[in-house]
């Protein structure tokens, strides 16, 4: 059952698009996270579904549930927190929905969140993570059907991330819809059963593409990220040892020969997918590990590729985004 | 000089004798003055909050005419006041004039523009965050902007002040709509006017001080309200 369906949804401020024509379901019961590069559009998405933003087009559909004050919790991306104590910030949903019990499930979350200590404390003396903490408790103990999370890990360290991560899975398994927004891929793919990529006012609801765990290694004087034993991509970057790394679908060429370029990077392969995507065409090579590229239709025509067919795909080093 | 000196020493003797004219006057002034700072603060506020917090059309026009109405002279709006309730007016049927009630009516007007343009430069200076994390915690409208005021309460308080300081030092007003009438719209700002023109410098300079002394009150306790705020 979905939650939410968006239809050719438009959001703009001040005649910048910043969402365009954004089809997605979000289903009942699973956590998706919003990923892409900062200022793409996952807070305003966040927004439109929190129904704080109105979209300018399209339609949202919020299903099955009559109240959506009720049923949707909204933590922002740097939060704010009333100037009063910590206890009555974590307990300010609960006050406006009157509910029951306060005290007790203030005590509950804070300890899941490790800051029971400070529930006398004014705001003003908290620390960046604590006050994320704090915005993040407060959102929790609702335990709406809905919670949305804007950048929940920002300012936590790895210890607090798995607090967090508890908290997340405790509400997935009361059933409880998640949607989260991050721009830390390694994150998103930890804790989310469905990543959603906002790239260019459009959204990709597929796992972003070309992404890749490996080890940065340096040989001859250059770096690379490799893969497996077969595979590695030379890279212009400093540091070594483990990372992820991702390849833009767009910045990867497609070609029948290979080409003398500028591009440190050309693999062989062959084309196993070809799938139209409306004003593109998402071509995918097996070249020991499965490539993507987003050529258009005109270029795949000029090309005259078809499924089984070796092709040399080549980027730059620059094209590699490496986390 | 000695004249002065004696004129000081009779104020302090009036002030400490606890003349009951002075304190008649004085809680008048008062009385009239926290009354049209209390409405223009109902009304002050919620249209500084919509001028901050809403998109609409005229909303600039709005703000220019709250930025003039802070700049008119208190005589303007008591002539404005008093051509609508004088007896030939459309409200001199209903028998206003002279009476606390026109100070009132008029005072409001010097408060109100005063009230709703400190409390839209604040509400627009303030994170809008508040509002949106109200809501996305489920509070109703009305709980967020609650909680949005409980947010701004200090220079909120400090604008309403502002207001009861502006009416109870004017003069204009008070003169033209209450007419100085003793024991009943006799204000500190008419009685020290009229005690002046009289010759009683004793009288006027122990209203001078009382005026002071309120003043300095009210602006002690905003500072105070402001202090303790900061330190929590």
């Amino acid at each position: 059952m979905s939650v939410y369906k968006l239809e050719k949804i438009k959001r703009s401020y001040d005649n910048n698009d910043i969402l365009d024509n954004v089809n997605l379901t979000f289903e009942d019961g699973k956590i998706y996270c919003l990923v892409g590069e900062i200022g793409c559009g996952k807070t305003t998405l966040l927004n439109t579904l929190a129904f704080l933003d109105a979209p300018q087009g399209g339609n949202l559909f919020f299903n099955n549930l009559p109240s959506r004050r009720k049923n949707i919790s909204y933590c922002m991306q740097q939060p704010f927190l009333f100037k009063t104590t910590v206890f009555n910030n974590i307990a300010y949903g609960l006050k406006a929905r009157r509910e029951n019990k306060v005290n007790e499930k203030v005590n509950n979350i804070s300890r899941l969140f490790g800051i029971d200590p400070l529930l006398d404390q004014k705001v003003s003396r908290l620390s960046g993570g604590q006050t994320q903490k704090v915005a993040l408790a407060r959102t929790f103990i609702l335990d709406t059907p809905v919670l949305l999370l804007d950048e929940p890990t920002a300012n936590l360290d790895e210890a607090s991330i798995q607090l967090l991560e508890g908290a997340l899975s405790q509400s997935r398994k009361k059933g409880n819809t998640i949607i989260f927004a991050t721009h830390q891929l390694d994150i998103a793919y930890r804790l989310a059963d469905e990543v959603i990529t906002i790239h260019d006012r459009q959204v990709f609801p597929q796992s972003y593409q070309n992404f890749f765990a490996g080890e940065i290694i340096s040989s001859n004087g250059l770096k690379s990220f490799k893969i497996n034993d077969q595979i590695a991509f030379i890279l212009a970057i400093d540091k070594e040892g483990q990372a992820k790394a991702s390849i833009d679908p767009k910045e990867i060429i497609i070609s029948k020969e290979k080409f003398t370029s500028s591009a440190r990077n050309s693999l062989p392969g062959k084309v196993i997918s070809i799938i139209d995507e409306g004003k593109i065409v998402k071509l995918t090579a097996d070249c020991g590990i499965k490539l993507v590229s987003q050529i258009t239709h005109k270029s795949l025509d000029e090309l005259g590729i078809n499924v089984g067919q070796n092709v040399f795909l080549t980027f730059k080093t620059s094209s590699i985004k490496v986390y | 000089m000695n004249y002065i000196g004696q004129s000081v020493t009779k104020a302090f003797e009036l002030i400490l004798g606890f003349d009951p004219d002075i304190y008649f006057i004085v809680w008048t002034s008062v009385r009239i003055a926290a009354t049209s700072a209390f409405l223009a603060t109902l009304a002050g506020v919620p249209l500084g909050l919509l001028l901050a917090l809403k998109k609409f059309k005229g909303k600039r026009v709005v703000s220019a005419i709250l930025n003039t109405l802070m700049a008119v002279p208190t005589v303007v709006i008591g002539i404005l006041v008093y051509s609508f309730l004088t007896h030939q007016a459309p409200l001199g049927s209903m028998g206003l004039l002279f009476t606390p009630t026109a100070i009132v009516i008029g005072q409001f007007f010097l408060a109100f523009p005063i009230v709703a343009a400190m409390v839209f430069s604040v509400a627009q200076g303030k994170d809008k965050k508040i509002l949106k994390t109200a809501y996305g915690l489920g509070a109703t409208p009305f709980g967020a902007i609650k909680s949005f005021i409980w947010e701004i309460k200090i220079p909120l308080l400090a604008a309403i002040m502002a207001g009861f300081g502006r009416v109870i030092g004017e003069v204009g007003v008070a003169m033209m709509l209450g007419g100085n009438i003793y024991r009943y719209t006799r204000t500190m700002t008419t009685a020290i006017a009229l005690e002046t023109s009289k010759g009683e410098f004793a009288l006027g300079l122990a209203l001078g001080f009382i005026l002071l002394i309120v003043a300095l009150g009210v602006n002690s306790t905003v500072s105070y309200i402001n202090y303790r705020s900061e330190k929590a």
